[in-house]
């Protein structure tokens, strides 16, 4: 007899399991007796979807929101019956190129526990993670909830991406698109062929599901990835951003990882993500208690150039953020540099200095991203 | 009638007639407080008995009599448990129990309950005994729940008239002063003793460790004392005190700490001689030991902080951020610690702590309180005593008293457990009027009750503020209404607010 079983037992989670059946069977094990109805109908939804006429289902529910038992039922059902089923596509602003993203929190793919709160430590990004974060029997649940997660979660004004596998891109793009994420990154970005292949994937289900404007971030990690920067930054217009992951690179390279071991790769990414107007933006750190480590790393990356660190636990985004935030002083001089300017203008100069000194387009770039960084512009 | 919190209740339950909550200081008591039995001790006679038993022979304990605990030995308690196994095995029926708390531990009054032994309860109920009760048709009259202030009034008014007071103390000597600081079974503050002591027809006191007379300080009183009893263990040293109590490391949990100190902050509160509640849970935790840290980087040191001691408390006062702490209850080791051998660390009793009907109490003095809760709902009414399924698993402890007393009460709180929103149109159980309640701090946004005005005016600008529907509805998005719990009409229990009033009443929930 066929039997699929989906979810796990921890909190905040579900497991459901699917087997033959004659006519519909629900049998819940709610952790709250009063909700158990509430389930039933999230059930009986999902069996509609899929449309099936004999089945058990058998839910044991450990504080699972909606979204997380919609997400294990259909992922069952799924499983059970083959059938794909047509859903609505969820609306969602589309993104701006030069958003900020000074910090962007990885969140597993498959723990509700960790997902449920994902949109509220303040991150400029959020990314949804069905690569290493997921073990490999797990990844078609993850699909399934990273799915329903962007669909119901008030992730409000943070930006989300969702990392997808390199084996299973076009299985992973086909479903979470449906919750129509702002944009894609891709692991272990290698060559402008393996962006082209993405954007292709995209392009197919941004048709299907009539959305657009769905953003690129490939993820370099290797050797080979840092040798292309330049044809992958040039592969797509949908690349907002190129970000570096140093574990997986410093294990191709056979280092030992140190900011020596980095700083070749780290310094080409920066200026070719410069040279093609896109964020750079450096890789997590992964000590968590190690708030100075994280600190010091992050200045340093910001000095380099960068735009954004990675952050695996909430805890760090906040002291992210401190490191990107300007100086009072930074800050007044940036201002000082934008009304020299606009002086300049009104009285038709050229050429304009400040305090006896040039002020050419670097210093106005440099000092209007200040200015956004310290939240006035 | 519709009570002032917008509840309704029965004018009379059980021969009771009830009076309605109307407003969090609108009651003036009137008349005295009940007169104490005076009491003989023949100095050639010895207090020290050899069982429970013969302690209960001697007090006279009867069918139909209310008998007192008081909770400081938490979840190690082993006192009640002997207490009423030996008025079981003594055939007594019918008393009357009057914890100032129950605990998991406690689970075995079930029996006594089913039994006959037990057929009333007032004071506190938690955990499978309130499941238990919400069941209906348990006990022989509706349980009365009372606030550690409102018990103390309901006991020196007369309302809660216990006969015999028995006393689980970790030090003792044969005249019957004690404390809660020295031996084994040592727990600390004992200030919930206090009224039980002072007002029961009979005081017993049971230890595990009598020591030469006189046991200082003599925070339980001789004079007071008729009986001692000495047993084995008072208690499991494991369930009374915990070594240190964990601080939350919910990164969700860990912000809401951190904006209610941010809102401190914000709205000048921590200022020199600022007077401080700190809970003892995880997020309260969090946020006494973050308004320390604050404190300490910006030079400022505060009158006193109360509640629930833990180390988190000592270290402020070690580290010199407060210069008092008052205290009820010793949460851990290093409290205990404290509290024996800190001068500025000063037991206190429950009158003192929380009587609304006395001369003035504590929490009156206090500048802000943090605290929890089951729900709340969009006037800021908090439920403490029931789940949003209608049962009833908490006491009310000092909640209702802190959150009228203090200057500004914050609600520490998740928008969600499980799959129940804590945010609600109106909650299942009021226990604390939201006229007393001042400030909501969840991890989705603070929202600020509309009757501040001047803390809105304070915190505007400083703090990111939302309208508590807002944040209603915006966990709705994620996280649909429960269904409302099936009850029954049988009240099974009644929720007194802390002058005596009732504020609500919690019904049988139907399976």
């Amino acid at each position: 007899m066929k039997e699929i079983k989906v979810g796990t037992e921890n909190e905040k989670d579900c497991l459901v399991t699917v087997r033959d059946g004659k006519g519909v069977n629900i049998d819940v094990e709610a952790k709250v007796e009063l909700t158990r109805e509430d389930i039933v109908d999230v059930i009986d939804e999902c069996i509609n979807l899929y449309d099936v006429d004999n089945i058990n289902i058998t839910v044991r529910e450990f504080g699972a929101l909606d979204y997380v038992i919609r997400a294990r039922t259909c992922c069952a059902l799924y499983k059970f019956t083959g059938k794909k089923v047509k859903e609505k596509v969820f609306t969602r602003r589309e993104t701006e190129r030069d958003k900020l993203r000074r910090s962007r929190l990885y969140v597993p793919g498959n723990n509700p526990r960790l997902q449920i709160n994902a949109g509220i430590f303040g991150s400029d990004c959020i990314i949804l993670d069905l690569e290493d974060s997921v073990p490999p029997e797990q990844k078609e649940a993850a699909r399934f909830l990273v799915k329903e997660a962007l669909k119901t979660l008030d992730f409000e004004e943070t930006e989300v991406w969702v990392r997808v596998n390199r084996e299973f891109l076009e299985e992973d793009i086909e479903q979470v698109l449906v919750g129509n994420p702002h944009g894609i990154c891709l692991p272990k970005s290698e060559c402008a062929d393996d962006v082209k292949e993405v954007e292709r994937i995209i392009e197919k289900y941004e048709k299907m599901y009539s959305i657009k404007g769905t953003k690129l971030m490939p993820i370099i990690e290797s050797a080979r990835g840092i040798l292309n920067l330049e044809e992958i930054a040039g592969a797509s217009d949908r690349i907002v951003a190129l970000a570096f992951g140093a574990e997986d690179f410093t294990r191709d390279i056979g280092g030992e990882k140190s900011w020596d071991t980095l700083l070749y790769a780290r310094s080409k990414l920066v200026t070719v993500a410069k040279s093609f107007d896109i964020q750079a933006l450096d890789t997590v750190y992964s000590r968590i208690d190690d708030i100075e480590g994280l600190m010091e790393e992050t200045r340093r990356i910001i000095k380099m150039g960068f735009d954004g660190k990675g952050a695996i636990h909430p805890e760090q985004i906040r002291y992210i953020h401190e490191c990107f935030t300007p100086t009072e002083e930074e800050v007044e001089y940036a201002k000082r540099v934008m009304e020299a300017i606009e002086e300049a203008k009104k009285k038709g100069l050229g050429a304009i200095s400040l305090d006896g000194r040039m002020i050419d387009k670097p210093i106005v770039k440099r000092a209007e991203r200040i200015l956004r960084l310290g939240g006035v512009l | 009638m519709i009570n002032a919190a917008g509840r309704e209740i029965p004018s009379e339950l059980a021969g009771r007639k009830l009076k309605p909550y109307r407003g969090p200081f609108s009651t003036r008591p009137s008349g005295r407080r009940k007169a104490p039995r005076i009491k003989f001790h023949d100095p050639r006679k010895s207090k020290v008995l050899k069982s429970i038993r013969e302690a209960i022979k001697k007090v006279g304990l009867k069918d139909g009599d209310t008998i007192s605990f008081h909770h400081h030995l938490r979840n190690g308690d082993h006192v009640v448990n002997m207490v009423l196994d030996t008025i079981a095995r003594m055939g007594i029926k019918d008393i009357r129990l009057a914890p100032t708390a129950l605990f998991p531990v406690h689970e075995k009054v079930i029996q006594h309950i089913k039994n006959g032994v037990v057929t009333r309860i007032e004071g506190s109920m938690n955990g499978p005994i309130g499941a238990f009760v919400s069941e209906g048709g348990k006990l022989k009259e509706p349980a009365i729940l009372r606030s550690h202030g409102g018990r103390a009034r309901a006991v020196a008014s007369g309302e809660l008239d216990i006969d015999v007071a028995f006393i689980a103390a970790p030090i003792c000597d044969d005249y019957g002063n004690c404390n809660g600081r020295y031996g084994k079974s040592a727990f600390g503050a004992m200030g919930y003793a206090y009224t039980d002591t002072v007002y029961a027809e009979h005081t017993v006191v049971i230890t595990d460790n009598i020591q030469p007379y006189p046991v200082t300080p003599p925070i339980v009183q001789q004079t007071f004392v008729d009986y001692i009893v000495k047993v084995n263990s008072i208690g499991d040293p494991s369930g009374i005190q915990t070594g240190t109590l964990r601080i939350t490391r919910s990164p969700a949990r860990l912000k809401i700490a951190r904006e209610a100190v941010n809102v401190l902050a914000a709205a000048g509160i921590l200022r020199n001689g600022v007077s401080i509640q700190a809970g003892a849970g995880g997020i309260s935790l969090a946020a006494t030991k973050f308004v320390h840290e604050y404190m300490k980087k910006h030079g400022i040191v505060g009158s006193f902080v109360m509640g629930g001691t833990t180390k988190y408390v000592v270290d402020m006062l070690r580290e010199g951020t407060m210069m008092k702490i008052l205290d009820v209850q010793s949460f851990d080791l290093a409290a205990i610690e404290s509290l024996r051998t800190n001068p500025m660390h000063v037991e206190i009793n429950n009158t003192f702590y929380a009587d609304i009907h006395s001369g003035g109490c504590a929490v009156d003095k206090l500048d802000a309180a943090f605290l929890g809760g089951t729900e709340i709902d969009i006037n800021f009414n908090v439920n403490v005593n029931t789940h949003s399924d209608g049962k009833l698993l908490h006491g009310i402890g000092g909640h209702q008293d802190v959150a009228a007393g203090a200057g500004v009460t914050i609600l520490l709180m998740p928008t969600v457990r499980g799959r129940i929103p804590t945010i609600r149109k109106e909650v299942t159980t009021v226990t604390t009027p939201g006229e007393t309640v001042d400030v909501l701090v969840t991890e989705r946004g603070i929202a600020v009750n509309p009757r501040r005005e001047d803390l809105i005016e304070d915190l505007k600008g400083k703090v990111p503020l939302v309208d508590i529907e807002d944040l209603y509805k915006r966990v709705r998005r994620f996280c649909r209404e429960p269904k409302e719990p099936k009850l029954g009409d049988e009240i099974v229990a009644v929720i007194e607010y802390r002058d005596g009033t009732v504020i609500d009443v919690v019904r049988a929930v139907k399976s």
